[in-house]
């Protein structure tokens, strides 16, 4: 079972982050022909380009950013799972499972409830929500070491927490009649975008400049730090960087659960745990697969929508037990 | 071999010529073993087991000089896990440079905390360790990576991680961060895999390596440290009994070719007599005995140590315990 890992070339890494990339520009394009509004391509590019068509500027003004606000925040979630996975060296350290998420979406909920002004500020404030919450748990869950175990269990409880306290300020926020703690990619304007892609690229810059310490990470601690290098050092700075990933990504779409947990594992049965070549592949990976759920999610039951988070329980819990039945030692 | 003088300054001498060594020792043992007693009071051993061991510890250490740069002691260590019981109580010893000394003694006596403050991997509650005359808590992590190298007990490594790559972590504390490879690192990473024989799988992933080969690429990695200061904690756990043995030739075999220093905790007592220059017994958070294994090593000493009464043998060449 292990022996037939052999070591991957970077070659081949190159051309799985490429045939990645060409499924997710594949996907792109088949959403934004998914929907209520039916054009034809040569129209839809005409009315792009061309001369402005009702119908194409609809598309353009709705599709396009929540095809845009989906990738962004597909690749931002997955790598902030596979960060996560390193720096805590459990395959189980899921910023949802382990309550990183569940403190960012309550401070986006508290700010979007009691300082509307805030809009664009609310990526940093999740931020420091999340960075909060993680801090609490890694102090709770510390005994002498970081039981794998214990994290999760600290984590879930208090993600329960931080769930209920957002669903009380959407409670005490009310009369907006729109839910704080919605997660979904409905209605994404470019504004949405263009504060994500500000907040991804201050992730995923840093994101793709870790991978050498995040293999280091795959050591023990004692090795590391035999080594010279103090693993703990590397471990915070890690962590924050993907509490940011995950923080921003949360402030604009929610708690999306499981694709943090799933996609890396996924990325490193296909690509091996190579983190030069993990990270990127991840990704583009998640923003692959938020993205077609999202599609899916728009179309499986239309006129009606099915949120990508719950497109992604549905489809992600029964993925993640095969992933578990297949016996393999992902992330050990 | 070239892989001496090269550090800046971190180097002894290399050790007396393999075969001087145990005949050092043998014809010190019986004039000095009666005479020398193996167990010292705990209250001598604070102030006795830096000066009188060390002479015991024969020629080759007093040859040296004992401030030797790279030469490695505790002083008076004192550690307690989290304000418990204390684990140390007033440890002092002196590695010799340029041999293989073995930490002995029975469970929760001491050793593997004696060797984590011995290599930064713990902090004292007091006294110091001097690596080099200098107290090892003002030396740099990165710094002290490049004159002492670690190959812990438990060690994990991703299972498609190349052996070769393993091996290469093992200059990071001589690379600026993050840069590519130079010559030199190039140069010392087969090298480290040539002395411990794993050049040929140099290639295979970490998951596909049996026990024994697991061992020796973790300890090419810490060769790859280019370290003249070798610790090994129980380099021979989990392992069946032919790679126990081919890890401890291996071990010594680095001392006598490359001049390296190796402190190892050893849990078997015939290993430990066995494969060493030196042996330091721990009891209770003390020094109880320290010495070559000829002379300071007999069936009360063994009593002391391990609480039980056990035969020890010898021959002419070898010495060992009885475990039954």
């Amino acid at each position: 079972m292990t022996t037939g890992a052999k070591p991957k070339p970077a070659a081949r890494g190159v051309a799985a982050c490429l045939a990645a990339a060409a499924l997710c520009a594949a996907a792109a394009l088949l959403a934004i022909r998914t929907g209520t509004i039916a054009v034809a391509w040569g129209d839809l590019l005409r009315g792009l380009f061309v001369e402005y068509d009702p119908a194409v500027a609809a598309i353009y003004d709705l599709r396009f950013p929540r095809i845009l606000v989906a990738l962004l925040a597909g690749a931002e979630i997955s790598v902030s799972g596979l960060l996560l996975q390193a720096a805590l060296r459990n395959p189980l350290a899921d910023p949802g499972i382990i309550g990183v998420s569940g403190g960012a979406a309550l401070v986006a909920a508290a700010v979007a409830a009691f300082f509307p002004a805030l809009y664009f500020s609310v990526p940093l404030l999740a931020f420091a929500g999340g960075m909060l919450a993680f801090l609490l748990i890694y102090a709770l869950s510390w005994k002498g070491g970081l039981d794998p175990v214990r994290i999760v269990l600290v984590g879930v409880a208090a993600s329960a927490a931080f769930a209920g306290l957002s669903s009380a300020i959407a409670g005490a926020g009310g009369g907006t009649g729109v839910s704080l703690s919605v997660s979904g990619l409905s209605q994404r304007t470019w504004g949405d975008v263009r504060l994500l892609a500000a907040y991804a690229a201050a992730g995923l810059v840093p994101a793709f400049c870790l991978p050498p310490a995040c293999n280091l990470m795959a050591l023990e601690d004692d090795a590391v730090r035999g080594l010279g290098v103090s693993a703990n050092a590397l471990r915070a700075a890690i962590s924050a960087v993907a509490v940011l990933l995950v923080s921003s990504a949360t402030a604009v779409v929610g708690v999306v659960g499981f694709l943090a947990l799933i996609v890396p594992h996924a990325a490193r049965r296909l690509v091996g745990s190579d983190h030069r070549v993990l990270t990127p592949f991840a990704a583009i990976l998640g923003a692959l697969v938020l993205l077609v759920a999202d599609t899916v999610g728009r179309r499986v039951a239309a006129p009606y929508e099915v949120p990508a988070s719950v497109v992604m329980s549905v489809a992600g819990g029964p993925f993640f037990i095969f992933l578990l039945r297949r016996g393999d030692r992902v992330g050990r | 071999m070239a892989a001496e003088g090269i550090m800046d300054g971190a180097i002894t001498s290399p050790r007396v010529a393999p075969a001087v060594a145990p005949a050092i020792a043998l014809a010190i043992a019986p004039a000095v073993a009666p005479a020398v007693a193996p167990r010292v009071a705990p209250a001598e051993s604070q102030a006795g087991c830096a000066a009188g061991a060390s002479g015991a510890a024969g020629g080759a250490a007093a040859e040296h000089g004992g401030a030797a740069d790279g030469a490695i002691a505790a002083e008076n260590l004192c550690f307690a896990y989290g304000g418990g019981a204390p684990v140390l109580s007033g440890v002092s010893c002196r590695i010799a440079p340029g041999a293989v000394t073995a930490l002995m003694g029975a469970n929760a006596c001491g050793k593997t905390t004696l060797m984590r403050l011995m290599t930064k991997g713990l902090r004292p509650d007091s006294g110091r360790v001097l690596l080099g005359g200098r107290d090892i808590a003002g030396i740099g992590l990165r710094d002290f990576a490049r004159r002492a190298a670690i190959v812990h007990q438990k060690n994990t490594a991703p299972d498609d991680l190349s052996v070769k790559r393993l091996v290469g972590y093992g200059r990071i504390p001589h690379a600026p961060p993050f840069s590519p490879p130079s010559k030199r690192d190039g140069e010392r990473v087969a090298w480290a895999m040539s002395a411990t024989g794993v050049s040929d799988i140099a290639d295979r992933p970490m998951g596909a390596l049996s026990g024994g080969q697991r061992q020796r690429a973790f300890i090419a990695m810490a060769l790859a440290q280019e370290t003249k200061l070798l610790f090994l904690d129980e380099p021979t756990a989990y392992l069946d009994v032919r790679y126990q043995v081919e890890i401890l030739r291996l071990i010594r075999e680095l001392n006598r070719s490359h001049g390296i220093t190796i402190v190892k905790v050893l849990h078997d007592i015939n290993q430990a007599l066995a494969y060493s220059d030196e042996v330091i017994g721990l009891r209770g958070g003390r020094v109880l005995v320290q010495g070559p294994p000829r002379g300071v090593i007999d069936s009360r000493a063994i009593q002391e140590l391990f609480r039980i009464r056990l035969e020890v043998k010898t021959d002419g060449r070898h010495m060992w315990v009885l475990p039954v």
